[in-house]
C-alpha cells in the first residue's frame, strides 16, 4: 500500500465510516479496516470497469459486513466495559455532525445511496452499484434529500 | 434547511489527514494475520504435546505407548480435518460477500440464503456432535490411562461426568445461539427484503 492511495482514498473512507458509526473510536477502527480491504480489492477491479463504482462497491460491502460484526460483539462486549473509554473528539460543525447523524439512522440501501449521491455519482453509476434502477434511484432520492433536509433542520 | 444546503454542507466538510501511514496500516494487517498463524500453531503444538504426554509418561511398553499416541494424533487430525473444509467455505462465503461483485441487496440475500440454510440444518443436536466426538475421545483417553493404570477408576469416573457437563453447557449455549442470534438476524433480513422488493417494483 502506498501512500499515494492512502491520501486518495481518506476522504471516502471516512465519510463512510463517519455515515456508518457513531463513535470516533470505532470509525478509526472501520477506517482502517476500509483501507486494508480497498488495497486487498485492487487486484480485484476489471479492466475497463469504473475505479469509482468498484470502490464504493467494496467499501459499502465492507462497511455493512463491518458494522453487522461490530453490533454482535458490542452487545457481549459493553457488558464487560466498566471504565468510560479515552474517546477521540469529532470537532466538525454541528451541523455536519447532525447530517451525519440523520444519514446514520437510515437503513443500509438508503444510507449508501445518500452517500453516493452526495459524493455526485450520476444515477447510473448508483443503480450499478446497488443494482437497482435508474428510475427507482432517482425516486428514492427525491424522498431521502427531503428527509435529510428535514431531519438536520429540526435536529 | 434547503436540499441544496445539504450538499453545500457534505462539499465543504474538511478532508481529513490520513491518521495512520500506510506502512503502519500493512503492518496491522500482517499482525492479524500472524495472530491466526500462531491459533492455529498453538492448537497443533498442543495435539503434539497430548500425543508427547502419553508417549513419555505412560507405564506401558513403548510400543503400547507410540500406538496410543498415533491414535491421539490422529483423532486430532481426523477433528481438524472436519473443522478446516467448514472454515474455508464461511471465509469464502464472506469473501464473496465483501468482494466486487455484489451489491448490498444482493449480499444481503446471499447472507439470507446462508441464514435459511445455517437456521434449517443448525440443530443444537447436531451441531454438537463433533464436540461428543471430542468428549467420547477424552473418556476414552482416560479410560487407557486407567486400563494402563496412570489414573485410578475414581479420575476416570470424574472426568467423564466433567466432560458430560460441558457438554451439557455448550448444548444450551448452542440454543441461544440459536434463539437469540440467528433467527432475529433472519426476521431482520427479512423486513431489509421485503423493503428492497418493494423498491424494485
Amino acid at each position: 500500500m502506498s501512500q499515494e492511495f492512502l491520501e486518495k482514498y481518506t476522504a471516502l473512507c471516512w465519510k463512510i465510516a463517519r455515515a456508518f458509526v457513531d463513535s470516533p473510536d470505532d470509525q478509526q477502527d472501520l477506517v482502517q479496516e476500509l483501507f486494508i480491504t480497498l488495497w486487498q480489492a485492487m487486484p480485484r477491479m476489471e479492466k475497463g470497469g469504473k475505479e469509482s463504482t468498484f470502490v464504493y462497491r467494496v467499501a459499502l460491502n465492507r462497511a455493512i459486513t463491518w458494522q453487522r460484526r461490530r453490533q454482535t460483539y458490542a452487545r457481549y462486549l459493553d457488558a464487560f466495559r466498566r471504565e468510560p473509554r479515552v474517546s477521540a473528539t469529532d470537532d466538525s460543525p454541528e451541523q455536519l455532525k447532525q447530517l451525519y447523524a440523520a444519514i446514520r439512522r437510515l437503513s443500509d440501501l438508503d444510507r449508501s445511496l445518500v452517500l453516493m449521491h452526495l459524493d455526485h455519482l450520476s444515477y447510473r453509476e448508483i443503480a450499478r452499484v446497488l443494482n437497482l434502477t435508474e428510475s427507482n434511484v432517482g425516486a428514492r432520492l427525491t424522498r431521502l434529500r427531503k428527509k435529510l433536509a428535514d431531519d438536520v433542520a429540526g435536529d | 434547511m434547503q436540499i441544496n444546503d445539504v450538499q453545500t454542507l457534505w462539499d465543504q466538510q474538511p478532508t481529513p489527514r490520513p491518521q495512520q501511514t500506510a506502512t503502519e496500516i500493512v503492518q496491522r494487517s500482517r499482525r492479524r494475520s500472524a495472530i491466526n498463524a500462531v491459533a492455529m500453531l498453538a492448537f497443533f503444538l498442543l495435539s503434539m504435546a497430548m500425543a508427547g504426554h502419553t508417549f513419555w509418561f505412560s507405564f506401558g511398553s513403548q510400543g503400547e505407548a507410540l500406538g496410543i499416541a498415533l491414535i491421539r494424533c490422529s483423532l486430532f487430525v481426523i477433528l481438524a480435518g472436519v473443522q478446516y473444509p467448514l472454515w474455508r467455505q464461511a471465509r469464502r462465503e464472506a469473501d464473496r460477500r465483501e468482494s466486487c461483485q455484489l451489491a448490498p441487496g444482493d449480499c444481503l440475500r446471499e447472507i439470507q440464503v446462508d441464514l435459511e440454510r445455517e437456521i434449517a440444518s443448525f440443530s443444537p443436536l447436531r451441531s454438537s456432535v463433533p464436540l461428543l466426538l471430542i468428549m467420547v475421545f477424552i473418556s476414552l483417553n482416560k479410560w487407557i490411562d486407567y486400563r494402563l493404570g496412570v489414573d485410578t477408576l475414581a479420575e476416570c469416573i470424574g472426568i467423564v461426568i466433567a466432560a458430560g457437563g460441558v457438554f451439557g453447557l455448550v448444548g444450551v449455549t448452542f440454543w441461544h445461539y440459536r434463539t437469540q442470534f440467528l433467527e432475529p438476524r433472519r426476521s431482520h433480513i427479512r423486513q431489509t427484503l421485503a423493503e428492497l422488493g418493494t423498491a424494485k417494483r
